[in-house]
């Protein structure tokens, strides 16, 4: 980036206090309401968030687990005030999102990017790939020599051909979209990107490919990430820190030695005990099977007391009945009874 | 009992071609292998290298007729089931060779409920009355763990989670006792806790004596569950071996690549190898060795000569010219 730009970029970033978060978020809910009859009445709600905090701090990536429909896609759409929340805070660099008028509200997304799980469908197939890494800095009027520079940097960055900034979506292998997707993302020189499961619908081989450049980034560039994955082996490789959640819960968190290592939650336990991996030193031998009964409970009726309270080996009376609070040791927080 | 005898299936020289707009694509190439009896056999590969279109050439389920099985044998206790007749055909899948699809739909019809679906299934190829199969299809769903068993016979398919459904097929594809089981990725798109649910239910099956093929892309998929691995790649089968030798001295640049690829579950942080490049189209596979344009250690003679499986001992084969009794 020319250094122009980067001051201009850099004058827009605002002063961090010392050791605060980029990012902080208390007590987030988002429920979806759910419609009957002519009248549309609310007969209901899916809790898709229920009760979740979480903060990233500069430079950092925060790994966000979880089964299908527990909510993560939410949470991180809400972080961006893509999904109302119907209670909590959203701090950024100390601002509550929630409270910001819509001029202001502008100029804290050009800060805040997501990238998808499905690199094709996020992609206008119309558009060539100039106009699609470019669209944002010329609405942001970011724009300083020409359009092409900016595309063909913005391609090199992410190990793409610059040449083929006039081809469109369809002419790329899903890895390759991924990295455009990226390059879309990084073109407004974000501190955060949300990256809502980037290599869950690539093959194995290119997983990597596309994991390491998000570490390269991350590293040149200071980025934070909200890294979302059902996969807890992606996760724990590039996170410093991972959340676990469950129905709409953040059950637990932590830095991700702690987690893989100590799980404290009874669901934590489980999902990391249900992980196939290739084990040829026979170190693991004797690990025990972990088999949780039954399905996840839906989330427009999810269960008294703790979420898990249907599934868990541990279950005491106390659970069915109250929903726990978070016990804390240094960093590392659970949501349990036990 | 003498070594061949206990080979329940010998896949021999498969080849099958399909023609699209684009081109004829050589879908598998030249595959063979063999399942024992009582074994898990794991085929892994990644997206469109052939595993699916492999485990449908077995049944005879290829669409025709732009599919085609151009060459190679399928022997099944000796016989070719190449050479069998549509209504014998029909009599070995379901009950002696199953299936367990990889898309949930394709399996269950829509437009009945599970307990129909199952009678049916039954009365196809036992000679009992409508109560019996009744009754023996709702003490299967109870096996697969399905919660009310009793009310689930009259649940239609999309009432059920995908995980039920899941089970549902399990529970299809075992209530006839097959010799063979072929999963195509049973548990991709299931959640992990899920899966090792559905995984449990697989292990008891073995107790049965029923013999698996279990195809998926995830090698920590292979280690829990295989006694040997076959790892293919752009439509051929790359190596073959006992699943502690594939992992603990993999010979196929592929499979060492494919291994060290794959993020680990630890704290460790860093740089993963990755493979550069991309599975090629099967439209345009490389001349010689498929793995070609990818391969670190490549040499000349890679680019126009394929090579063949070598014989490296105690069931362990690799295709690479680099294989110690290949040079
Ligand atoms: N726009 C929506 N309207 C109604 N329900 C929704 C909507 N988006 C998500 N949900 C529901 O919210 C829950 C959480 O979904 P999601 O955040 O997508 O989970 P995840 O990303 O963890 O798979 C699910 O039960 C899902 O069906
Ligand atoms: N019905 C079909 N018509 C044309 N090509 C097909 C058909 N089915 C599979 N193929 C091609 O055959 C190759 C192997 O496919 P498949 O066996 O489904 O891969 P896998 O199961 O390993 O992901 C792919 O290149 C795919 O495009
Ligand atoms: S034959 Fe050549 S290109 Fe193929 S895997 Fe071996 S070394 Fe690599
Ligand atoms: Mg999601
Ligand atoms: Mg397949």
């Amino acid at each position: 980036m020319d250094t122009k730009q980067h001051v201009f970029l850099r004058k827009m970033n605002c002063k961090q206090p010392k050791k605060s978060s980029l990012l902080e978020a208390y007590d987030l809910q988002t429920w979806f309401p759910i419609k009957r009859g002519i009248l549309a009445r609310t007969v209901g709600y899916v809790r898709a968030v229920d009760i979740a905090s979480l903060y990233i701090n500069k430079g950092e990536t925060l790994g966000l687990v979880g089964e299908s429909g527990c909510g993560k896609t939410t949470l991180g759409r809400t972080l961006l005030g893509l999904e109302k929340a119907r209670r909590g805070k959203i701090l950024f660099c100390g601002k509550n999102l929630l409270e910001l008028n819509r001029s202001e509200l502008r100029k804290i997304r050009r800060r805040m990017q997501i990238i998808f799980q499905d690199p094709l469908t996020a992609l206008n197939p119309r558009m060539n790939i100039i106009d699609i890494i470019t669209e944002g800095l010329v609405e942001f009027r970011l724009i300083e020599g020409t359009r092409e520079d900016h595309a063909k940097r913005l391609m090199n960055e992410v190990g793409l051909d610059e040449e083929a900034i006039y081809r469109y979506p369809h002419e790329f292998s899903g890895g390759q979209r991924q990295r455009i997707n990226i390059a879309r993302a990084l073109s407004l020189r974000p501190d955060l990107i949300i990256c809502d499961e980037p290599v869950s619908a690539l093959d194995v081989s290119v997983q990597a490919q596309v994991i390491n450049l998000l570490m390269d980034l991350r590293d040149r560039y200071n980025l934070s990430y909200l890294f979302i994955s059902h996969d807890l082996s992606v996760v724990s490789n590039i996170a410093h820190r991972v959340a676990v959640m469950y129905l709409g819960w953040i059950v637990e968190h932590g830095p991700t030695g702690d987690i893989i290592n100590n799980p404290m939650h009874p669901y934590t336990k489980a999902l990391i005990n249900a992980v196939p991996r290739p084990d040829p030193n026979k170190i693991e031998h004797k690990r025990e099977r972990i088999i949780l009964k039954g399905e996840i409970p839906s989330s427009s009726d999810p269960p008294s007391g703790c979420m898990f309270h249907t599934r868990c080996p541990e279950v005491m009376n106390i659970c069915r009945e109250r929903a726990p609070l978070e016990t804390k040791s240094g960093m590392h927080g659970v949501w349990c009874h036990l | 009992m003498g070594f061949r005898d206990l080979k329940l299936l010998e896949v021999k020289n498969i080849t099958v071609t399909f023609e699209t707009d684009e081109g004829i694509v050589k879908a598998v190439d030249d595959v063979s292998f063999h399942i024992n009896r009582n074994e898990i056999v794991g085929l892994v590969g990644e997206s469109g290298c052939g595993k699916s279109v492999t485990a449908l050439s077995i049944l005879r389920l290829i669409p025709l007729p732009y599919g085609r099985i151009e060459t190679g044998e399928i022997l099944f206790y000796g016989k070719n089931l190449l050479e069998l007749n549509r209504k014998e055909m029909r009599k070995i899948r379901g009950r002696a060779i199953s299936m367990i699809f990889q898309e949930l739909g394709s399996a269950l019809s829509p437009l009945h409920t599970i307990g129909r679906q199952m009678v049916e299934t039954i009365l196809m190829h036992k000679n009992i009355t409508r109560k019996d199969a009744w009754n023996i299809a709702e003490t299967w769903l109870e096996k697969v763990q399905i919660s009310d068993p009793r009310e689930r016979m009259f649940a239609y398919p999309y009432q059920l989670s995908g995980g039920m459904q899941q089970r549902v097929m399990i529970a299809m594809a075992l209530m006839l006792g097959p010799d063979i089981i072929i999963a195509d990725e049973p548990t991709t798109a299931l959640d992990v806790t899920i899966q090792a649910q559905v995984f449990e239910l697989v292990r008891e099956m073995r107790r049965s004596h029923t013999s698996i093929l279990l195809i998926t892309h995830d090698m920590g998929v292979i280690w829990e569950m295989c006694d040997r691995v076959l790892v293919m790649y752009a439509s051929r089968v790359v190596e073959e071996g006992n699943r502690d030798d594939i992992f603990s001295k993999p010979t196929h640049p592929y499979t060492i690549a494919l291994l060290e690829s794959i993020p680990k579950l630890s704290a460790d942080k860093g740089r993963l190898k990755a493979i550069p490049g991309q599975v090629p189209s099967a439209l345009n596979y490389p001349s010689g060795c498929h793995f070609f344009d990818r391969c670190p250690d490549a040499f000349d003679r890679c680019r126009d000569e394929k090579p063949k499986l070598i014989d490296l001992g105690n069931g362990h084969k690799a295709a690479c010219f680099l294989t110690k009794n290949e040079l």
